[in-house]
């Protein structure tokens, strides 16, 4: 080795390594990211894919004020007792988001919407809510992603594109990794993909059934029918979902061989017609698997820490999401009391948006909704939520600014282990301030 | 007869569950004023939204204008009768045993949701969800019956048990969901996936053109069931109007659900075009 070499691979003394840090891009939260800091910023990360270098890399710190009251600045505590004062005297709150924040923040803010008496709801509603709903009506057959790289030699992703949007699920959980009881890895499993388009996640499945579009609960109810050994007509099966009846019953067949069979599904089936039926659907089809072999199935979740929300709604009301608590007692009813409709019908009375932007993705009528009445936004990036908000709070970026507790996609929970520290209040640090100033307005309210 | 007139300028949802014939008909009209409703999160006296006049002794209650923004009208209802002169909003007659409910104009989602008898006839149309299990819930309707003359959403009949669950115009998709028994009819258009899941129970879909079955439903006869004709005289009696032609027309019965315990029966009328 040249004396060059050598000069180059010393370490930079002001380099800061930051071991195990958990990337909260996707719902993956892989927790084995090695970061390299220089001036508050990351210059690697090791380990992390396109998603999460794209994450670190891109981090900059908001040079926004910390608070602003209608888009004037101000401090932390106005900004506190205006929005304390908003919600404690609204009639129909809602708080909303929650899916990129920590649990400890999620914790605070759903207690915030019980003392307000308010909706609590979490961007699960608009993603994997249809499946949140099919737990309700047909449970769940499940495991840990851990079972999965151990265990599972059928793997079938429906309506999911992993390539893309969870790059590193085939090769930490899903297909590469050499299991407990599968030693050759990739070889030992055989890896189906159901979908309504070539994405690029079919290059590295075995077998690629293309469905027609808005055809998954069909597709579904026919593996039913097989499973059951029902007598189908060919030519109508076909005409139906788009792919021979031989297909399907040739994959009806695998996977009443398989020893350990899992059915990965994405927003690709949960929200496209039909909704949460397609998720009951699955998890109904894995339910009847259950008499020929050991079956399961997942939701493949997004957001860094929306698991987390359904858990952490879950634990505190009994709902994951969509809950009215309003009569002091916790309502569950998606459709009445989630966000996108209490606010397109026009009940809503006031609002916070925590670490979310419905005003960049919600319907005409919601936003215009959310316009006309007084809300809160905690956000670490400046959003078109936060520009029309009446308190907006710039906070820190969890994860790589804030530590605290972050749930998996298979609702196992992982520690943050941030990278450098923040000029923004977490969200944890501004929402335990406004819960006490609720708390009190509250107390002298009754008091009065 | 007690009068409400609803003076309600709000857009916040007002629920009135509990207000009910058999729980006011021996309070004072002071004592009906001072009834609790919530106000989205604040309890308010009845009097803030309506204009109270008469008695409840004769278990008749009249709502009169714009209701869409009150919710849980009739709900937990055992006698008497309420009567809308406008449009009900949420949960009209949930979970109601008894009395009768009349809605001039039309009602929102949930219509009775989970009632276990008595009658609601909506003469308008209605939402999504009609006569369902609440989400989580074992068992929808359990009794009694629904008349709703215009169209209606998805999911009616959700997880329903027993009663009889009538629409005049269309319905949504997913009709007689995971059905365990009793009768659903539809007059009008009908969504796709009709009765996935249903157990048992009679599904009438009327409509044209008819919607294409799952799979997973098998063709039996053709005839004119006997259930259809006591069903039809029974509509009748109620006022309820649909078009004379359909009780001498000839049903194909189709048996399903297959993947579940496959006794439903599913009726439609023959010479009627698949969809």
């Amino acid at each position: 080795m040249s004396i060059a070499t050598k000069k180059n691979t010393a370490p930079d003394p002001s380099l800061k390594i930051v071991q195990d840090a958990t990337c909260t891009f996707c719902g993956c939260v892989c927790d084995d990211i090695d970061l390299s800091v220089k001036d508050d910023h990351i210059v690697e990360a090791k380990r992390a894919c396109v998603l999460g270098k794209s994450w670190f890399f891109n981090h900059h710190t908001d040079t926004r004020p910390n608070c602003l009251i209608s888009g004037q600045p101000a401090t932390i505590a106005d900004g506190v007792e205006r929005a304390a004062q908003i919600l404690a005297g609204a009639k129909y709150p809602i708080i909303y988001g929650l899916s990129d924040t920590t649990c400890e923040a999620q914790r605070v803010a759903v207690g915030i919407g019980d003392w307000i008496g308010g909706n609590v709801d979490t961007t699960t509603s608009v993603c994997h809510g249809p499946s949140g709903m099919a737990f309700q009506g047909v449970g769940e057959v499940t495991c840990s992603l851990g079972e999965i790289a151990n265990r599972g030699d059928l793997i079938i992703f429906w309506g999911s594109n992993p390539a893309e949007s969870h790059p590193r699920h085939f090769t930490k959980y899903s297909l590469m990794p050499k299991g407990m009881f599968l030693p050759n890895g990739r070889k030992d499993r055989t890896c189906v993909l159901v979908d309504v388009r070539k994405t690029k996640s079919a290059k590295a499945a075995d077998i690629f059934l293309q469905i027609k579009p808005r055809k998954d609960f069909e597709a579904l109810w026919v593996l039913r029918a097989l499973a059951q050994g029902l007598e189908l007509d060919a030519a109508s099966i076909e005409d139906e979902t788009g792919v021979p009846l031989s297909a399907w019953q040739d994959l009806m067949d695998r996977m009443k061989r398989a020893k350990f069979g899992v059915i990965l599904f994405g927003m690709g089936l949960t929200m496209t017609r039909g909704k949460h039926l397609n998720s009951e659907a699955v998890l109904a089809l894995v339910r009847d698997m259950n008499a020929y072999t050991r079956f399961v199935a997942k939701p493949m979740r997004g957001h860094g820490n929306v698991t987390g929300a359904d858990n952490v709604v879950s634990w505190q009301t009994g709902y994951p999401f969509g809950v009215n608590l309003s009569r002091g007692y916790p309502r569950f009813n998606p459709g009445e009391y989630t966000t996108a409709d209490t606010l397109a019908r026009g009940e809503a009375d006031a609002a916070m948006i925590i670490a979310s932007d419905p005003m960049a993705n919600f319907s005409q009528a919601a936003r215009t909704r959310l316009a006309a009445i007084p809300y809160i936004a905690l956000d670490p990036k400046e959003t078109p939520t936060t520009r029309a908000a009446t308190v907006a709070f710039t906070t820190a970026t969890y994860g790589i600014n804030t530590p605290g507790t972050v749930y998996r996609m298979d609702d196992v929970p992982i520690p943050l282990r941030p990278a450098f520290d923040s000029p923004h209040p977490s969200d944890f640090e501004v929402l335990s301030q406004l819960e006490r100033r609720v708390k009190q307005l509250k107390a002298a309210v009754r008091i009065g | 007869m007690l009068r409400l007139v609803y003076q309600g300028q709000t857009s916040v949802p007002v629920e009135v569950e509990g207000f009910v014939p058999q729980t006011i008909r021996a309070m004072s009209l002071a004592e009906i004023e001072r009834f609790e409703v919530f106000h989205g999160n604040k309890k308010r006296p009845l009097a803030d939204f309506f204009a109270v006049s008469g008695s409840a002794a004769d278990e008749r209650i009249e709502f009169e204008g714009q209701l869409a923004g009150v919710h849980w009208i009739g709900a937990g209802m055992s006698s008497g009768s309420i009567h809308v002169s406008g449009d009900a909003g949420r949960h009209l007659g949930s979970e109601m045993s008894g009395g009768e409910i009349h809605v001039a104009g039309t009602a929102g989602d949930w219509v009775g949701g989970e009632m276990k008898g008595g009658l609601i006839h909506v003469r308008g149309r209605a939402g999504h969800l009609i006569g369902s299990a609440y989400r989580g819930s074992r068992h929808g309707m359990t009794g009694g019956t629904i008349l709703i003359g215009g169209e209606v959403g998805n999911e009616i009949g959700h997880t329903m048990r027993r009663g009889l669950l009538v629409v005049g115009g269309g319905c949504g998709d997913f009709v007689g969901l995971n059905m365990i028994a009793g009768t659903i009819l539809v007059f009008g258009e009908c969504g796709i996936r009709p009765a996935p899941g249903m157990r048992r129970g009679t599904i009438g879909l009327f409509g044209s053109p008819a919607p294409k079955l799952l799979p997973t439903f098998r063709a039996g006869s053709c005839d004119k069931p006997l259930v259809l004709q006591l069903l039809f005289r029974e509509l009748r009696r109620l006022d309820f109007h649909f078009d004379d032609a359909l009780v001498n027309a000839n049903y194909r019965m189709y048996h399903g659900d297959m993947v579940t315990l496959g006794r439903g029966e599913l009726l439609v009328p023959e010479g009627v075009v698949s969809g």
